[in-house]
């Protein structure tokens, strides 16, 4: 009885603790369950970060052979690397796999569950918002989707929640020795800061938001520096390899390719040109496209604040495209509303808060899409915490229809209860669909075959003078590279880096390894050569009607063919 | 005083301006509600041969009466036109932009400890100039009389009901309540809403409320027990509201087919996750999930800022999607922000205003399935709208230069949005106005100027419902229209000469002094380059249009071909 009673009151005075384990353990398993299956294979952009982590865990040099670099190259996109470092101990766990590369977004995303927690106990100081916040993002399709693949975007958003979370302790003291430390606010800026070198949109985001956070402050600048000098030292310091890239001019490589002004000029007359006769429209609106701008980035903007956007639309682009679901789920626009309107009213008590959702769509709408979720990520997780407030506050409401204490308690119980309830159920929803419809019905947005067809060329290879791989884009080298480990010594002792032009990569040779279309009319003259190509350059009639010609692994979509 | 009414009359002015666009296609429910005034008032019956002075019964839908009621006395004294068809819209249109005087009134009243005298001095006439201004307000204006007079009816009798202008002015705001009813059904929820919790109390039970307003409850249950008996003996209009209410979304009907999609693609049947031989993931599959998860699709989509207020971006997710046309802008771009930050400083100061906000929207809740009833919600809004930009002005200090030309900035702004929706709504209708809006008028005055030359008429049902255009824009003769009217499950498919059908042309039995009109496909058959196509067997093609939104192998024209022999 006694045990019986002892059980009982660890489990009463530990049930919040008890919660949260169960909402990341369901996180964490809808994230992490069959994680090779679904998605169902890399994407070019997962394989590069996951070659480019094993070349520096093996050589600190990326495919390009730059030593410990903070942006790497890759597709003319200059990734950012923080998420390349961070995955090496996930690499050495799992291996050359899609587990290895996804574990490090799995992690970051389970942990998000724990950091939206804390960051909800902390600024509403309310265990059910905490719990709610905690629940909303364990079940968020974005939060699923991103976390079982490897988008440095999810990682970043950790980061950066991490910055946030202590920086909601930056007045926090720890003692060490006979020194009191604001150990918070180093670590607050510290990850603000490797956020910035692990996505893009964070190098724009994490200033405004260290701009805004200054504003803030009742101090003025001069006295915050006068203040703060180690924090500016340890700041300069994290800054300086930025600084460094930014000089390099590196850093505005990948936002060349997709900023706003590349639909410039702005203007109506498109779209009006097919339907009748634009000339009234264009003596109107000929000289206005900044007019046009202001409305496009007005647009993309408030598009963000749109629940259409954020509830129901699913993403159109096919890297972040959720099958059935859009970003976050349809019924939790009740919470997002209310608790977005008591923030709208407690604006000033909550401003760190507001800054950082008000300024998170910034790095989006400067970008030429109009709705791109991977850009905010960020944005998604302090939505999920907001609703975790609407939740308290609706369940607030309706407890004041009671005086009772244990009616209060009940009624708290019975809504959240099944609010939580319907969040599983919808949990398992979103769960189902990556599962069961990305597989099955969306395997061509993953680059699929690579997987199935790489290994058996990597062993037949030496047996032949050359490998031809069909590139009919510039990414097809990378799976070459991942999907046999192409050990990293070799790689740096076969690729010659004097043919491989700055600007638009053309040259992707390596070893025995030729990246170029097969035109099998042409090709099928060589000899002792073997094919990777896709099914439709090599034709399977045409291969069986040839004598020394033959099909050693045929993925549907890929086909690798030997000739002797 | 001579100032103040300056202004009152330049706003109703600038309102008459921008309202005044007679010359425009009429879209199917004017034309429905018109010629249904018209066979009224020639026959005393209906299009379906009946009369109810509470509902309009046409082939298979309804009617709110009110409108057609309003519409009677145009079409006795103009006939069947466009005149008599946009006259009464307008002049309510504007007769709104003058009821907001009294609106603005009625709001600063009640929020009277919030507002100095100078904030309710700009008040009283920058929220009528919004009204006059806001796009939403200028197209319901035009095209959609049942909803502009529900709004009007609805406001006027919110003040009646607030202030005792005269002896019976409560009951008067009962009836124009009740009437507003009549004139859009769908503002049911909000006249309800509006009386139970917009009061002064801050609670007030069901017997205090009846026992203070007992005429009002009296008149409320009467209107009830009406409604009964119309939901009874008008099995139409009762089943039209179900469909369109939250009831309609929860019927397995509307989203069996997400499960049905799932269990054809075997893709419940694939187990994921096993426990004890039972496939888990089978636990979302299931009525109450999908319904609900569609009922709140449903309501979302009426907030989507890309189709409310964004009338022209590349790559939007609008565009993106597939619905490549120019949406109508019912709310200028950057309202938006206004009418946040007029709810943000309201909530601030504790207002009541935010909780009407929330009762205007309790239509778009109870009936999510019917477009546009995030209109109510502007009146509000728009206060709202202004109630930042006052405060953005007092708080700036207009004496500075800068504020100055910040503020003229704005306003040219303002002005050159509202040039360019005033130029999209002229001058490009068959950018904006639904696909078979603006098919019906350019085909059906064609056959008016040429009727006499045909024995026969086919036009394509592939855009919809051709019924309404034919009947108004041909002054078709009502008390033929029983005999004539030929009908399959409640669609028209034969009246007269004209016939009502998809067809194959090339394959049609083809005789001298027929019409034909359709989309390419069904001239020359599908999946072909219809650019190159000059000509069809037996026929001269007439007049070609493009279309939007049409399939492309159909071809995205409109066809007008007459037979040569």
């Amino acid at each position: 009885m006694d045990r019986q009673n002892s059980v009982l009151n660890f489990f009463i005075k530990h049930i919040v603790l008890i919660i949260l384990v169960v909402f990341v353990g369901l996180g964490g398993f809808w994230r992490f369950y069959q994680l090779d299956q679904s998605p169902p294979s890399l994407n070019w952009d997962e394989a590069a970060l996951g070659y480019n982590s094993y070349l520096i865990s093996h050589t600190m040099k990326d495919e390009f052979g730059v030593v410990l670099p903070i942006a790497t190259r890759s597709f003319n996109d200059y990734k950012a690397t923080g998420s390349v470092y961070l995955m090496i101990p996930f690499l050495w766990i799992f291996g050359m796999n899609e587990v290895g590369v996804r574990a490090l977004s799995v992690f970051a995303g389970t942990v998000q569950i724990l950091l939206a927690f804390f960051i909800a106990w902390k600024t509403f100081h309310s265990k059910r918002t905490s719990l709610m916040a905690a629940l909303f993002v364990s079940i968020a399709p974005y939060g699923i989707f991103f976390s079982r693949t490897m988008f440095e975007a999810n990682v970043a958003t950790t980061l950066f929640s991490l910055g946030y979370l202590f920086f909601l302790y930056w007045d926090k003291t720890i003692q060490f020795l006979r020194y009191k430390i604001h150990l918070f606010r180093f670590l607050s800026v510290f990850f603000f800061i490797a956020s910035m070198y692990t996505y893009h949109s964070f190098k724009i985001l994490v200033p405004l938001v260290f701009i805004a956070f200054v504003l803030l402050s009742k101090r003025s600048l001069r006295e915050l520096v006068l203040r703060g000098k180690q924090l500016m030292v340890w700041m300069v310091l994290l800054l300086i390899p930025m600084g460094i890239l930014t000089l390099q001019g590196n850093s505005a490589t990948r936002f060349q390719y997709t900023n706003i002004l590349l639909h410039w000029p702005f203007s109506v007359i498109n779209h009006l040109q097919n339907i009748g006769n634009p000339d009234i429209f264009s003596q109107i609106t000929q000289f206005a496209p900044i007019y046009f701008l202001i409305i496009e980035v007005v647009g993309r903007y408030i598009a963000h604040f749109t629940p259409m956007d954020l509830f129901v639309r699913l993403s159109l682009e096919n890297p972040v495209f959720i099958p059935a679901n859009a970003n976050l789920l349809p019924f939790e626009v009740i919470f997002w509303g209310i608790g977005l309107i008591a923030l709208l009213k407690n604006a000033k008590k909550y401003s760190h808060f507001m800054v950082i959702v008000l300024l998170s769509p910034i790095p989006a709408i400067i970008n030429w899409e109009w709705f791109y979720a991977a850009r905010i990520i960020q944005l998604f997780f302090f939505y999920c915490i907001i609703m975790g407030y609407g939740v308290d506050l609706a369940t607030s409401y309706l407890q004041k229809y009671y005086k009772n204490l244990l009616a209060k308690r009940i009624v708290s119980l019975v809504f959240v209860g099944i609010v939580a309830t319907y969040c599983i159920w919808s949990g398992w929803y979103v769960f189902d669909s990556i599962m069961v419809l990305m597989p099955k019905f969306y395997a061509g947005n993953w680059q699929p075959g690579y997987k199935e067809t790489v290994p058996v060329v990597g062993k037949l290879a030496d047996q032949y003078d050359q490998v031809i791989v069909d590139t009919p884009h510039a990414e097809q080298y990378i799976f070459v590279l991942f999907y046999q480990a192409y050990p990293a010594n070799k790689y740096f002792q076969d690729i010659d880096f004097t043919k491989i032009a700055p600007g638009q990569r053309t040259y992707f040779d390596f070893g025995k390894y030729h990246f170029r279309l097969i035109f099998w009319p042409e090709d099928r003259k060589l000899k002792k050569t073997l094919f990777l190509g896709t099914t439709s350059n090599l034709p399977e009639q045409d291969i069986k009607s040839q004598k020394n010609a033959r099909i050693l692994q045929d993925s549907g979509l890929l086909r690798v063919v030997s000739l002797d | 005083m001579k100032k103040k009414v300056l202004l009152v009359i330049t706003i109703l002015l600038i309102a008459a301006f921008l309202r005044a666009d007679l010359w425009l296609p009429v879209n199917a429910t004017q034309a429905l509600e018109s010629y249904q005034a018209y066979s009224i008032l020639k026959t005393g019956k209906d299009i379906t041969g009946h009369f109810s002075p509470f509902v309009i019964l046409s082939l298979n839908d309804f009617t709110s009466p009110i409108p057609i009621f309003v519409r009677m006395p145009f079409v006795l004294l103009f006939g069947l036109n466009n005149i008599s068809t946009y006259v009464p819209t307008i002049l309510l249109g504007i007769a709104l932009v003058g009821l907001s005087f009294f609106w603005t009134r009625l709001l600063i009243d009640r929020e009277h400890m919030i507002f100095d005298e100078k904030d309710k001095k700009i008040l009283q006439f920058l929220v009528p100039m919004l009204f006059a201004v806001s796009p939403w307000f200028i197209f319901s204006s035009l095209f959609n009389l049942s909803q502009v007079l529900a709004i009007f009816l609805f406001m006027a009798a919110s003040i009646f009901w607030c202030y005792k202008i005269f002896r019976y002015a409560k009951i008067l705001s009962s009836i124009l309540f009740i009437v507003a009813i009549f004139a859009n059904v769908y503002c049911l929820p909000l006249i309800l809403g509006l009386i139970i919790f917009w009061n002064d109390e801050e609670r007030v039970s069901l017997f205090r409320f009846v026992r203070y307003n007992v005429t009002w409850s009296g008149i409320a249950v009467a209107g009830v027990i009406v409604g009964f008996i119309v939901m009874i003996v008008y099995p139409t209009f009762r089943s039209t509201i179900i469909k369109n209410s939250f009831i309609g979304i929860l019927e397995p009907a509307q989203y069996s087919w997400m499960a049905d999609r799932r269990i054809a693609y075997d893709a419940t049947m694939n187990r994921v996750v096993t426990f004890d031989g039972r496939n888990l993931n089978r636990v979302v599959h299931n009525k109450y999930f999908y319904s609900l998860n569609e009922y709140f699709t449903t309501v979302i989509k009426q907030f989507d800022y890309e189709s409310l207020a964004t009338p022209f971006q590349d790559e939007t997710q609008l565009d993106l999607e597939g619905d490549n046309y120019i949406m109508f802008s019912k709310i200028l771009f950057f309202e938006i922000f206004f009418i946040v930050g007029g709810l943000a400083i309201l909530l601030k100061r504790n207002s009541k205003l935010p909780k009407l906000s929330l009762i205007t929207l309790l239509p778009l809740v109870v009936f999510p399935k019917v477009s546009d009833l995030l209109i109510y919600f502007f009146p509000v809004a728009i206060f709202l709208e202004a109630v930042f930009l006052v405060r953005l002005w007092r708080w700036l200090d207009l004496k500075r230069v800068v504020i100055k030309i910040t503020f003229g900035s704005l306003i040219f702004f303002w002005v050159y949005t509202i040039m360019i929706f005033m130029v999209i709504l002229i001058h490009y209708p068959r950018v904006w106005m639904a696909r078979n809006d603006y098919v019906g008028s350019v085909v059906w005055n064609y056959v008016k100027q040429h009727q006499n030359e045909f024995k026969e008429v086919t036009v394509t049902d592939l855009l919809g419902d051709q019924l309404p255009y034919l009947l108004y824009y041909l002054a078709y003769d009502p008390s033929l229209l029983q005999d004539q009217l030929q009908t399959h499950n409640g669609n028209a498919t034969q009246i007269d000469k004209y016939r009502f059908a998809s067809f194959k042309y090339f394959e049609s039995d083809r005789k001298p002094q027929q019409l034909w009109i359709g989309v390419p496909g069904e001239f020359a058959g599908r999946y072909l380059n219809y650019d190159k196509i000059e000509s069809v067997p037996d026929g001269l093609i007439v007049q070609k249009m493009s279309i939007k939104l049409m399939d492309q192998f159909w071809g995205r024209e409109i066809w007008i071909v007459k037979t040569v022999f």
